[in-house]
């Protein structure tokens, strides 16, 4: 009984967490009415306090407005590369699970070895690649995200490719496309937004980490990787400037990894 | 029977790292960018002879063809080709940083496998299993390159019980190793803490107990046997976390290594040395594939020659 209470309140912080987090990267003027970009040279290296409560880094920068401001690069970057994947992946997914079985086995033996490596790792394949900037940060987490979206959409769509509504669609003479798109496609998507609920959170690391390795934007762009690897040179005289950029990271990465899991086992209780 | 098996084995690791090999030279070669300027650096003023002089030397102006046939032969030949960057051998540049990295890999692996291993054994009853499960989630979530930062600030800043940079001895190597551990921890801990959860319900850990076999017996002769099977699976992905752990984890605590060679190339287009770190990881992983279904065949008798009395010998 105690441990449902501590899930239930762990699963309404995290909410809560997900949605500010959203609030600062579509609204930061509602957190901070100061300029991320705004150098301060009277005010260098503050401790958090109360003008400052995140302190302020090198410039005189406030690291609040910097890490709140942030928000909308580093979610936007991991919301979009999402996105992309789950879209380019449902319909790559799809597509291989109602191909000949040759195609469907070339394709899934290429997924499987790509899922075998953590993203991260991928990602920074494709960053070798494609070359550095912020773009291709987006592209390269995209890229890694792929493998498992479309490893999702292929067996969904052998699933609902043997169910009953679609042999009945079948057999009614719809076109085979049509077939695909209003009835696979569909069945597909609920388990594949779970998977897209967690992955937001591990497709902004990936960003964020890209970007600490000065792969992604420059200086002065307030993103959160950058944040802290602008922090590392700090260090020995203010733990502030690096700390705070991972807080934010990490909550939303546990916040999106807590609410996805819930989803989760709400899908499987309707399932069964 | 088995000379066979072994040479089927043989062929499939080499066609995986010709495909890793092929792969990194095609889209290597469909990026833009004139090699040759990368080589000369952004602000050097050659004269077009002179570049044409060199693509010449590297076979750049050769039929795509040819230029592949040539890269495939030489690696055969265990020539990776020479950095534009640092003019050396890549063999060279990944022989003289491959030790600092396997030393890393190998600590951050040990230390993984001692945190894990504390987490999903030792640790016992609702209450705290439930605490540990929080804390992976927390070590797996976590940004390695933050943990690394806050590990130097408190540790190295802070109390001051390890070198700020470098990688001098064992004090060198405990928060770089620790660093990349953590989420690898996580991940195992939550698989083997699985693993052993299921084993003890199944039959063979009554027939055990009712043997008398205590806990630690238990866990150690039986249960944690088969909890090794799907923990193992995640071989390749604790390696890979191992690999892209270093080059954070090397750019964080100032360290040399192949994650410092790796980044260097991307950032500087160097690429015969970003085809040398691809085609270098895909046989480290091939290696630690045979390594895995070796191991496999250890831990479980049932996989291996009873398959073929079962099915009947063709």
């Amino acid at each position: 009984m105690r441990g449902r209470f501590a899930a239930r309140a762990g699963l309404v912080v995290a909410a809560l967490f997900l949605v500010a987090v959203t609030l600062m990267a579509v609204a930061p003027g509602l957190f901070t009415p100061l300029d991320p970009l705004a150098t301060d040279t009277d005010r260098v290296l503050q401790p958090p306090g109360w003008g400052h409560p995140f302190g302020t880094d090198q410039t005189g920068r406030d690291m609040f407005a910097r890490v709140v401001h942030g928000a909308s690069y580093s979610l936007g970057v991991g919301a979009g590369a999402t996105a992309a994947a789950l879209v380019i992946g449902v319909v790559a997914g799809t597509l291989v699970g109602l191909a000949p079985r040759i195609v469907d086995g070339v394709a899934m033996r290429g997924v499987e070895i790509l899922l075998a490596f953590p993203e991260f790792l991928i990602a920074l394949f494709a960053i070798a690649v494609l070359g550095p900037g912020p773009v291709n940060v987006a592209t390269a987490v995209g890229v890694a995200a792929l493998p498992a979206y479309i490893r999702v959409a292929r067996a969904e769509t052998l699933v609902v490719r043997r169910s009953g509504y679609v042999e009945a669609a079948r057999g009614l003479g719809v076109h085979p496309l049509r077939v695909a798109v209003s009835h696979v496609v569909p069945n597909t998507l609920r388990p594949l937004g779970v998977i897209a609920t967690i992955g937001i959170g591990t497709t902004i690391v990936a960003a964020a980490g890209l970007s600490f390795l000065g792969l992604g934007p420059q200086d002065p762009t307030p993103e959160w990787g950058l944040l802290l690897s602008g922090g590392r040179n700090l260090l020995a005289q203010a733990w502030w400037v690096a700390f705070f950029p991972g807080v934010l990271i990490t909550g939303t990465v546990v916040s999106a990894t807590v609410v996805g899991r819930r989803l989760r086992r709400a899908g499987e209780g309707r399932r069964s | 029977m088995v000379f066979r098996r072994i040479l089927a084995r043989l062929a499939g690791m080499l066609v995986v790292v010709w495909g890793a090999a092929t792969a990194a030279f095609l889209v290597l070669k469909l990026v833009p960018g004139d090699p040759v300027d990368v080589m000369l650096g952004v602000s050097a003023q050659a004269s077009p002879e002179l570049k044409q002089s060199i693509r010449a030397e590297l076979g750049l102006d050769q039929p795509l063809l040819v230029q592949y046939v040539s890269y495939l032969s030489r690696l055969v030949r265990g020539d990776f080709g020479t950095s534009y960057q640092l003019r050396l051998p890549v063999t060279d540049v990944i022989g003289q940083q491959l030790g600092y990295t396997l030393q890393l890999a190998a600590a951050s692996l040990a230390v993984a496998l001692v945190i894990a291993l504390v987490g999903a054994v030792v640790v016992h009853g609702r209450a705290a299993r439930g605490i540990v499960s929080v804390l992976e989630l927390l070590a797996i979530s976590s940004p390695p390159f933050w943990i690394g930062l806050v590990l130097l600030s408190v540790f190295a800043f802070g109390l001051g019980w390890f070198p700020v940079a470098g990688a001098d001895g064992i004090q060198g190597l405990l928060l770089p190793a620790l660093t990349i551990a953590l989420p690898v921890a996580g991940i195992l801990g939550q698989v083997l803490r699985t693993g052993l959860e299921d084993a003890e319900q199944q039959p063979f850990a009554t027939t055990a107990r009712a043997r008398g076999a205590g806990p630690a017996r238990l866990v150690l002769r039986h249960t944690l046997r088969h909890a090794a099977i799907p923990a193992l699976t995640l071989a390749g992905y604790i390696v890979g976390s191992l690999l892209g752990g270093a080059v954070i984890v090397e750019s964080v605590f100032a360290r040399p290594g192949l994650g410092r060679v790796a980044l260097a190339a991307i950032t500087n287009r160097d690429l015969p040395v970003v085809m040398g770190i691809i085609v270098f990881t895909a046989i480290v992983f091939v290696l630690v594939n045979l390594v895995v279904d070796l191991a496999y065949r250890a831990i479980d008798p049932r996989i291996g020659a009873p398959t073929v009395a079962i099915r009947g010998a063709r």
